[in-house]
């Protein structure tokens, strides 16, 4: 029951996406599979990833786009 | 299959559980080609009990408690050596697990119950202190201990009950235990396709790993309104929406939390339903009435659909009839009113501007109607006011067809064939009602009649069971107000987030954490869309294997022409012309071992397979395919089947030979053990499990 399935792997890459967001979710996707005992604060290693992309205009831009 | 991470069990060390007095060592298989265990046993020599004490050291509950009166931690300890506890002596019953992966030993998880006597007397108290209980004046302390390797590579020795349930759910969810400890009673379920839903549901959306993209969804959303309300806490007027937001639902969770206690409850008072019907079951009077009962609540079912049927039925009736009958008279007027001016030749049958000019220039003058008249008398004048109304040829045909639209209307409602077809509505919901009635009155009193029967043990069963009845219907309805409360607080919820993120878009705030929201919503759209396209994909995958194995082997199976997992989880086997086929028992039995050796095409783990009585129900061929089968298509698998000695080593009267003659040529049997009556060194007679070594 540990580890990442493929087939999810597979459909959270999208060539047509950017790269970034893929990163993203790959990161989120360790997170949540991690066998650590003690898991804590997600949301605040999920903000620590968020913060690295968050000054990257093009890639916000087409998240904005995206949500509309 | 080979590139995913193995998990299985490598040895199982049992000590004075049960039957089995004394230590008893079983080594299974961690052969990638020879991964079958077999461990042979005679009706109740204790096969499902060694099945149950895996079960029991893994999670540290009890394998269906629910219908196993005895499963407690008294029941673990061999009786023989409780019975033998002088006042103030202890012992001790455990099993302990070498769980492996690929790498080697992964944890050696143990589970020890200490039973100590405290009195002489055999009294019937009992009492239940955490983890420690009292019965017959012995209590009994359960703990439990797991190895591992710590982050460092040392060995750790962690003996902290939620940490080691951390662990081993990672590994083993107990909710999905049916899919490597799996119970052959339970193929039956395969028979009903909604029975069986539940299990293909879970192991669709779980035992994949799905529930990995459900957290990443839902912790997305954490850390969203986390940033939200980071930034509302730099504004007043945020602050109080965040506030108002909190509030909502902080009242949600609590609904939440009351609602699973009273699920709790429920569940529970459902099962002590199910148990005195059971007990009302046991006696003869009882069984006769409680089958009359279930005649009759069908029935009263049946009609409950029947008078909702007629009732949405004449909803849609009145809604459809009533708005032209109450504009009926106006209709009427109206007619009348187009008639009177067709009379007076205001309106021709056919009007328009150009048939009005060509009157109007005709010599001598001549009307349709083949009236002559003068172009000073009265109706040359009606003609000319009728030209000036007449805008254009559109108009003329609207009045036309506006006219056709109220004759028809009024020809469809007429008063006296719609209060018909309402009476017969009326009358049909009025006789189901009263035949309801009837049905409640005869089912009240067979339940008074329940109550006159005295049982055995001088219990009230029948008292009993109205008043849980009447227990559960209480809590049904305050579930379902309880769900219309959260139903509108989610309402406010949404309202509220909305006016929240409103007013954070047009404040002045840092663009870090507004971009940082941008990118989490899309992160939450994106995973939440691509959710529904990997369950799909799961489903088919199932299906696919599913399909294949039972096709192989199932009993018959030349009736069969493909496998269908719906959306809502319902598997059925079909025909060529795709109509479902009743299954029989061991169609039924075929269908569900297919599906949990197909649900292993999607998940990312070769978790082992424990099955407790694979070939129970199946006759002597099939049973043959399936073994075969199984082997076939769990390569890579550890797989332990617990089987009885006639199916496995006997053939049946009608000329099949022994499962044992079919799988052992597969050459993927690794070892058969036997469970065997034995004396120990004191003179304690048990059982043990002994290495089975008959030439087949």
């Amino acid at each position: 029951m540990v580890g990442i399935n493929k087939i999810i792997l597979e459909h959270f890459s999208d060539p047509n996406n950017p790269k970034e967001l893929e990163e993203i979710l790959k990161s989120f996707l360790e997170i949540e599979s991690s066998d650590s005992m003690k898991k804590t604060g997600v949301d605040k290693l999920y903000d620590i990833i968020l913060k690295k992309y968050a000054n990257n205009e093009k890639f916000v831009e087409w998240c904005k786009d995206y949500v509309k | 299959m080979s590139n995913k991470e193995r998990i299985l069990i490598k040895n199982i060390t049992i000590k004075n559980c049960g039957n089995f007095y004394g230590e008893h060592n079983i080594e299974l298989s961690d052969s990638l080609d020879k991964n079958f265990t077999i461990i042979i046993g005679t009706s109740g020599m204790g096969k499902s009990t060694i099945f149950k004490l895996i079960y029991w050291c893994l999670f540290g509950s009890h394998y269906d408690p629910k219908t196993e009166v005895d499963s407690t931690d008294e029941g673990i300890i061999n009786s023989t050596l409780l019975k033998n506890l002088g006042n103030g002596e202890k012992t001790s019953a455990s099993v302990t697990l070498d769980i492996h992966d690929q790498d080697g030993e992964k944890y050696v998880l143990s589970r020890t119950l200490t039973a100590t006597s405290h009195r002489e007397t055999n009294s019937k108290k009992f009492d239940e202190l955490n983890n420690s209980r009292i019965n017959s004046g012995i209590q009994i302390i359960s703990e439990s201990k797991m190895r591992m390797t710590g982050e460092e590579g040392q060995q750790v020795n962690e003996k902290d009950t939620r940490l080691i349930k951390n662990a081993i759910s990672k590994l083993f969810p107990e909710n999905l235990s049916d899919f490597f400890l799996f119970d052959g009673e339970k193929l039956v379920q395969f028979r009903t396709k909604s029975e069986a839903a539940e299990l293909i549901k879970d192991g669709i959306e779980k035992i994949s790993g799905l529930p990995i993209v459900d957290n990443l969804i839902k912790n997305s959303k954490n850390t969203r309104d986390a940033i939200i309300s980071h930034i509302a806490d730099k504004d007043s007027d945020s602050s109080v929406l965040a506030k108002l937001l909190q509030d909502t639902k902080e009242e949600m969770e609590k609904i939440n939390n009351t609602l699973n206690d009273k699920d709790v409850e429920l569940t529970k008072k459902q099962l002590e339903y199910d148990g005195v019907v059971k007990k009302i079951q046991s006696n003869k009077t009882g069984k006769d009435i409680h089958s009359q009962i279930i005649v009759l609540d069908k029935t009263k079912k049946n009609l409950t659909t029947k008078i909702t049927k007629t009732e949405s039925k004449m909803k849609d009736f009145l809604f459809d009839n009533l708005p032209e009958l109450l504009i009926r008279d106006t209709l009427e007027k109206s007619e009348e009113i187009f008639a009177k001016l067709e009379d007076e030749d205001k309106i021709p049958p056919s009007i328009s501007r150009g048939a009005i000019d060509k009157i109007l220039a005709s010599d001598p003058l001549r009307c349709i109607c083949g009236r002559d008249f003068q172009k000073d008398d009265g109706s040359w004048k009606k003609l000319d006011e009728i030209k000036q109304i007449i805008i254009d040829d559109d108009i003329s045909q609207g009045i036309t067809q506006g006219r056709g639209l109220i004759s028809q209307i009024l020809d469809r409602s007429m008063p006296k064939k719609i209060n018909e077809i309402y009476l017969e509505l009326v009358e049909d919901g009025r006789s189901s009602r009263e035949e309801k009635e009837k049905i409640l009155s005869d089912l009240d009193d067979l339940n008074e009649e329940i109550k006159s029967i005295e049982f055995e043990d001088d219990e009230d069963y029948g008292q009993q069971k109205k008043t849980l009845w009447g227990d559960i219907s209480l809590l049904t309805a305050v579930i379902a107000g309880w769900k219309e409360d959260l139903e509108d607080l989610e309402i406010e919820r949404k309202a509220r987030e909305f006016k929240l993120n409103t007013r954070i878009e047009h404040e002045k705030v840092d663009i870090t954490e507004r971009n940082k929201i941008s990118i989490i919503k899309a992160v939450q759209k994106f995973a939440s869309e691509k959710r529904s396209e990997i369950v799909d994909e799961l489903r088919n995958k199932t299906e696919e294997a599913t399909n294949r194995y039972f096709l192989e082997s199932a009993p018959e199976k030349e009736i069969f022409d493909h496998v269908k997992i719906s959306s809502k989880y319902d598997i059925t086997a079909c025909d060529a012309d795709d109509y479902v086929k009743e299954l029989s028992k061991g169609q039924s039995h075929v269908l569900g071992l297919s599906y949990v050796s197909g649900c292993r095409q999607i998940t990312n783990t070769n978790t082992f397979l424990f099955i407790d009585s694979p070939l129970h129900n199946i006759s002597g061929d099939s049973r043959n395919e399936i073994s075969q089968v199984l082997s076939k298509n769990l390569p890579g698998v550890q797989v332990v089947l617990f089987v009885t000695d006639s199916e496995y080593l006997q053939g049946d009267e009608r000329g099949a030979k022994p499962v044992r003659t079919y799988l052992n040529p597969t050459n993927k049997v690794w070892k058969e053990y036997q469970i065997v009556k034995t004396t120990a060194n004191d003179g304690v007679k048990g059982k043990t499990v002994e290495e089975f070594k008959r030439d087949v």
